[in-house]
């Protein structure tokens, strides 16, 4: 577990990460609101041109980060450097370098999607015409939606509209919090896709979530954080390596307690839960495992269902840490 | 050049969010040209009135109670209802400051009483033939300028802390109404008892629509006009500066 903590693996595809500088620099960061420490001490550093994710449950502290990161919140201690710029003593310039999707949408109701654009723009000293701002919509597949109000498009138009707002600047750095939430998984793919262009075009990409999938998917390198600290920072691979051969076989079957303790003797296996009916182990050895599962169930006379054999992935990574599921 | 065209940008977008309002157009503009016309025909028809004193009388009232109006719910429940959505948070994370945007809004709603303003005159002097007094057009537009400066920072110091549009609607309404009927804007403070005559003209609609009537109805400033100003001037840095102190963004 201590050599997960330590874990810091920068992988870029075909560069050396030495070569790549830390665009986003936090040094010991604490966030405060009255009695609550959200954010408990946390450094970091992101290169240009990654896409970093930061994965964690809900209230471990991702969304307090990036809004210190954006600027709008202060910190209690520590310090925040985008680009160079202090971003409390100098967050015009910081600003000037990022593009913002907040957690919850923030529109003015009665402007249209390109009326929206050029308003954001302008915050930024930069005034696109209207052909320019629907040819920025168009990207994000909006072109035709640019004379309507937020209310009419629908929840992953409104996404991809948050997208296209965050990029009004054409910014170095997009900072895009929970950017799938409450997204059906086809309109969840179609931000993910535009996720990717950003990263094809040089973009740092900062993202928090807490979609194990959209972590492993999008992400050059997770911060795994937890009650306000970085528990696991590296690629999602090296992550998921140091859990070792570690594989999760599941299936549904009723069992004792007497049962359940010999399970944990089979070939492989490290670990057991058994909830609701349904037995996960976690082993090393999956193939053996499955073969003594099978013949401790034909022993018992009890039929196997639903069997299922799954890598790890940083889900289990966050379980090993912390004992507990991500969406506990 | 930079900075002007910026502001015209906000400037249009908050036009543009004002306009298209039906709530907002509903109460600012026609709600209280409502108000005009019935009690111009109710009161204009009692022994000893005619419509056309009555509606010269109210004339200078509706504009005020307009401006009171587009302050106060254009004003605050606009602003609680920013911050309700996150917008102010989300300007935050621009370079841009806040206050530029509310400035573009208050810019806004200034040229919208301008429109209320001759929207109720032509009203009056088409259906009750009122005949405004002449020479007084610039202190008209000076006196509607300093009215829609004061009652917009006022919506701005309610829209200070309150969290919720619920919430800002109750208080919002909570003052303006008393505002609405006891500063002389629809009702003669005359008729009032003698301590609310004197509370009401300390308050800023009174001030305004004392001044505005005597302009447009005799032609002339009232005594004293200098006085009126000068308190409205204090009533609009104190609310300002109040504002400007305790305002949250989030």
């Amino acid at each position: 577990m201590a050599e997960l903590q330590a874990m810091s693996s920068p992988t870029m595809t075909g560069t050396d990460a030495s070569e790549q500088e830390a665009i986003i620099k936090i040094e010991h960061l604490v966030v405060r609101y009255k009695q609550l420490t959200a954010v408990n001490d946390i450094s970091l550093e992101i290169r240009e041109g990654e896409c970093f994710g930061l994965l964690g449950p809900n209230g471990a502290g991702k969304t307090s980060t990036l809004s210190v990161v954006e600027g709008i919140v202060k910190p209690a201690e520590g310090c925040v450097t985008v680009g160079g710029y202090d971003i409390v003593h100098q967050s015009a310039a910081a600003k000037r370098l990022m593009g913002v999707q907040l957690q919850t949408s923030a529109y003015f109701p009665d402007l249209t999607a390109v009326e929206l654009l050029q308003l954001i723009a302008s915050f930024y000293e930069i005034f696109p015409s209207r052909k320019q701002a629907i040819a920025q919509l168009d990207r994000f597949e909006l072109g035709e939606k640019a004379n309507a109000k937020v209310s009419q498009l629908s929840g992953g138009q409104q996404q991809r509209l948050s997208l296209a707002l965050a990029l009004a600047n054409d910014p170095k750095i997009v900072l895009l919090d929970e950017p799938t939430a409450g997204l059906d998984p086809q309109a969840r793919r179609s931000v993910w896709q535009s996720i990717r262009r950003l990263k094809a075009e040089g973009r740092t990409v900062i993202l928090t979530t807490h979609y194990i999938e959209e972590a492993e998917l999008l992400s050059q390198r997770v911060g795994v954080i937890d009650h306000g600290q970085i528990i696991a920072l590296g690629t999602p691979q090296a992550l998921i390596d140091q859990l070792g051969e570690s594989s999760t076989l599941s299936a549904a079957l009723d069992l004792s307690p007497e049962q359940l303790a010999e399970i944990q003797t089979f070939p492989g296996v490290t670990k057991i839960s058994y909830e609701d009916g349904r037995l996960s182990a976690q082993t090393t050895q999956s193939i053996e495992t499955l073969i003594a599962l099978q013949q401790f169930a034909i022993r018992i006379g009890q039929p196997i269902r639903d069997v299922n054999i799954r890598q790890p992935n940083l889900e289990d990574v966050f379980i090993t840490l912390t004992g507990r599921a991500i969406r506990d | 050049m930079l900075a002007l065209q910026q502001f015209g940008v906000q400037f249009q977008a908050n036009w543009l969010s004002t306009i298209r309002n039906r709530t907002a157009v509903f109460f600012n503009l026609i709600s209280p040209l409502l108000f005009f016309v019935l009690f111009s025909f109710i009161f204009g028809n009692q022994k000893g009135a005619t419509p056309e004193l009555v509606a010269l009388y109210l004339l200078p009232g509706v504009i005020v109670a307009s401006q009171l109006s587009s302050g106060l719910f254009g004003g605050a429940s606009v602003l609680v209802t920013w911050r309700e959505r996150g917008i102010f948070r989300r300007i935050q994370a621009t370079p841009m400051s806040v206050w530029q945007l509310i400035l573009a809004r208050v810019l806004a709603q200034v040229i919208v009483s301008f429109a209320q303003a001759l929207v109720t005159v032509i009203v009056g002097v088409l259906f009750f033939k009122v005949q405004l007094a002449s020479g007084g057009v610039l202190w008209d537009f000076l006196f509607i300028l300093i009215g829609s400066l004061v009652f917009q920072v006022m919506g701005q110091l309610i829209a200070a802390r309150i969290k919720r549009v619920e919430t800002a609607n109750i208080v919002v309404n909570v003052i303006f109404l008393p505002l609405l009927f006891f500063t002389d804007l629809y009702i003669p403070l005359s008729v009032m008892p003698t301590w609310l005559q004197n509370i009401g003209k300390l308050l800023p609609p009174y001030l305004v629509v004392d001044l505005l009537r005597s302009v447009m109805t005799d032609g002339k400033l009232p005594s004293n006009a200098l006085a009126e100003v000068i308190g409205l001037g204090i009533y609009f840095i104190v609310m300002l500066a109040a504002s400007a102190a305790i305002f949250r963004f989030d």
